[in-house]
């Protein structure tokens, strides 16, 4: 009776999970297995793809453009992604104090999460005009600093387009900190109160490694985030100043979508796929080997 | 039984309903053909693309014209799209249609072009054709407008320093370094120079700089060229002047007007129809006049430009022969001088409209404003229009990375001129020669 009970729910639970296993069929892993096919064609999107093997991998990996895009995605992704974390954890314990208008302050730093990222990076775009009356190189020359042609510069465009980025994630990451710092036992700090530990004491001995799963969340997510970047890079920069920005969600676009080479586009995103998936792979087995 | 009547009653009434309009929707279809056409949603459906589609109707009964305006920033990617998927309309008005037909996108036009409902080339400014609308010998779309690059003037700085529109391009350096001022605390209140860099066109006019200065990118301007040549004499002359200026804190690199409108910069050097962004009605005060980038002692400035919009037919389309029609109106005389006149700074390709425009209220503005009509006088000296490689050829986009990298790092100071050029044409050439 038990088992044809347990039998019957789960039949219902397949027949409910069936539309959803067929979108994600349909949606993800088909365009997921068509790419990698692609990856070893050669498509202009309008004719047959004519399998040519691994020579769109000789060629993208060969290709100096392709060096210099991994380079500018891997200085993307560290920055964007330490200086995230750092920052939003930092916002989450100073917002995790019982602050008056702590709600309020929460709230404004979401208020960019839900911005659409490519008209956040055209209004920063403008903001980094490089006249003196820009908003940026106003504000800057209030605290004596020259003005700057921030998005012209090839040393500076990076750091501003990473800044954006930043800035976007900053309450999305900061409220998953939240959760987490939430969850840990106050006991575990009064305890520590009692044995004469302050504040930095406490953050860097309790508050540090009980946040660890959360952290590596945090970072997975935002590694895997940072290098599919494309809308920042799109509005602000276009890859440039001299491809100082090309990101590699960047260079697949335009190899698809404007140069009209699929195949390499693919095999460009098949190793973009696993350069995420080694970074993944490498911090969660050093969380589970803690474990 | 009265409520089975009733079931049946309802279902006889719903198949008679969906039954008679499916029957008139195929009998409205059977009178009427729909030409589908899609441009650029800027804006989205005016009132001047209805004149030009009521006249095409009214010329082609039993026609009717269907537009679509798409969003610049998503059209390559539905055109590309729509025409793997068979769905592309019967005619496209957009660049690269060079890129497209060395796919097989596009239906080549020379049958209809030197057919009995022809059009007659010589009628385009010298170039306009070459500059983008040919592939394998073959012309793939009609132009359908020009941008001349060159150098706009901030008129009151000018007046304000008792300088005049530099003749040469000796005097325009020598201007350009005059109007680059510093404060006591060292900081520049003034640039001589902006260069436009929206949307990486940098490149292309850090690369005026060296065409100005007699080098030359290709030899042959259709897509058998199978070598660069822009590491030349003249052309490391030009990139290291930019270096030099861009050093010295001359020139700027900037995405819009700002700065021009601004009066931080004196001179901007750009293509012209980013007027538009500095059109009397949003600075009525702002004067300005604009040339092409003055050229050295003894030489004749270079006219080059981007003539890169056509309209073109899809593969894809059954109706050809009304594709054709509709094509040649959207990019006729009159069509363009009524689409551009909105569009500061643009032309339409033909030279008697730019020359001698009829007195009628569609080539007005072509009469009138002196902007304009400055204009109109470049493009009609008998110059023939450059248009540099990266714009025609079917490898555009990664010879135009390739050159805004290299020109970009060498006008910066972080690679050597030289160095730069030799390197531009080793991997512009593996491009040309695979």
């Amino acid at each position: 009776m038990k088992s044809k009970l347990l039998r019957s729910e789960m039949r219902a639970a397949f027949l409910f999970l069936i539309p959803v296993f067929v979108l994600y069929i349909i949606f993800v892993v088909s365009p997921a297995i068509t790419t990698v096919y692609l990856s070893f064609t050669q498509f202009s999107g309008f004719d047959k793809p004519t399998w040519i093997g691994f020579e769109n991998y000789h060629r993208v990996i060969g290709d100096p453009q392709t060096q210099k895009t991994l380079f500018n995605t891997l200085y993307f992704t560290a920055g964007t992604v330490f200086l995230s974390i750092i920052s939003s954890l930092l916002l989450a314990v100073l917002l995790n104090q019982p602050l008056k208008g702590r709600a309020l302050y929460r709230t404004i730093i979401y208020l960019p999460v839900v911005a659409p990222m490519l008209a956040v990076a055209f209004v920063w775009k403008f903001m980094f005009d490089p006249s003196p009356s820009g908003l940026i190189n106003y504000l800057a020359s209030m605290f004596g600093i020259e003005a700057k042609q921030w998005l012209s510069d090839t040393r500076l465009a990076m750091p501003c387009v990473i800044l954006v980025s930043v800035w976007k994630v900053l309450g999305y990451n900061m409220v998953i900190f939240l959760a987490g710092l939430q969850g840990i036992p106050s006991q575990i700090y009064e305890a520590a109160e009692i044995d004469g530990a302050g504040f930095f004491q406490k953050f860097f001995n309790i508050t540090i490694p009980l946040l660890k799963p959360v952290t590596t969340f945090v970072f997975i997510t935002s590694t895997i985030n940072a290098f599919q970047a494309f809308e920042q890079i799109y509005g602000m920069t276009s890859g440039g100043p001299a491809n100082s920005t090309y990101t590699l969600a960047y260079l697949i676009y335009v190899k698809g979508f404007r140069s009209l080479k699929f195949g390499e586009a693919s095999a460009l995103a098949v190793i973009l796929v696993l350069v995420v998936l080694m970074f993944s792979m490498f911090y969660i087995k050093d969380v589970a080997k803690e474990k | 039984m009265k409520r089975r009547k009733k079931l049946f009653l309802g279902v006889l009434s719903m198949v008679f309903v969906l039954g008679s309009s499916l029957v008139s929707s195929l009998a409205i279809a059977e009178e009427e053909v729909v030409l589908k056409i899609w441009d650029t949603a800027a804006p989205l459906r005016d009132p001047l693309r209805e004149i030009i589609f009521e006249k095409f109707e009214s010329e082609n009964p039993g026609v009717k014209v269907e537009f679509e305006g798409i969003p610049w920033a998503q059209y390559m990617e539905k055109i590309i799209t729509s025409i793997a998927a068979g769905t592309a309309p019967d005619v496209i008005r957009f660049g690269y249609a060079p890129r497209f037909a060395s796919k097989g996108m596009l239906i080549p036009l020379d049958e209809y072009i030197h057919g009995p409902d022809g059009v007659d080339l010589d009628e385009y400014i010298n170039g306009a054709i070459n500059a983008s609308h040919i592939w394998d010998g073959k012309i793939y779309g009609l132009p359908h407008n020009l941008v001349p690059y060159g150098v706009f003037y901030n008129l009151d700085i000018l007046e304000e320093n008792g300088a005049s529109i530099p003749q040469t391009y000796e005097e325009f350096v020598d201007l350009a370094k005059k109007l680059t001022k510093k404060d006591e605390k060292g900081e520049f209140t003034k640039r001589g120079i902006q260069i436009s860099s929206y949307a990486g066109g940098d490149v292309d006019y850090m690369l005026l700089f060296l065409l100005n200065q007699g080098a030359k990118d290709v030899s042959v301007y259709d897509h058998s060229v199978k070598e660069y040549t822009l590491n030349s004499p003249e052309a490391l002359k030009g990139l290291t002047d930019l270096a030099e200026l861009y050093k010295e804190g001359v020139i700027i690199f900037a995405e819009n007007e700002q700065p021009f409108v601004t009066d931080y910069t004196a001179m901007w050097v750009t293509q012209s129809n980013d007027a538009f962004m500095f059109r009397p009605e949003v600075y009525p005060d702002f004067r300005f006049a604009f040339s092409l980038l003055p050229a050295p002692e003894g030489r004749e400035p270079v006219l080059a430009g981007v003539c890169r919009d056509s309209a073109f037919i899809p593969v894809t389309t059954n109706k050809k022969d009304l594709a054709w029609k509709l094509c040649k109106a959207y990019a006729s005389k009159e069509a363009t001088a009524l689409l551009y006149q909105g569009k500061y700074g643009t032309l339409p390709p033909f030279n008697d409209i730019l020359d001698d425009p009829p007195a009628t209220p569609a080539y007005l503005p072509y009469q009138q404003d002196p902007f304009l009509r400055q204009l109109s006088s470049i493009v009609t000296s008998g110059k023939e229009m450059i248009s540099p490689l990266q714009h025609w050829h079917m490898d555009g986009e990664e010879i135009g990375n390739i050159l805004g990298e290299e020109l970009g790092f060498a006008v910066r100071g972080l690679k050597d001129p030289q160095q730069a050029l030799e390197d531009i044409t080793k991997r512009i050439n593996q491009i040309l020669q695979k």
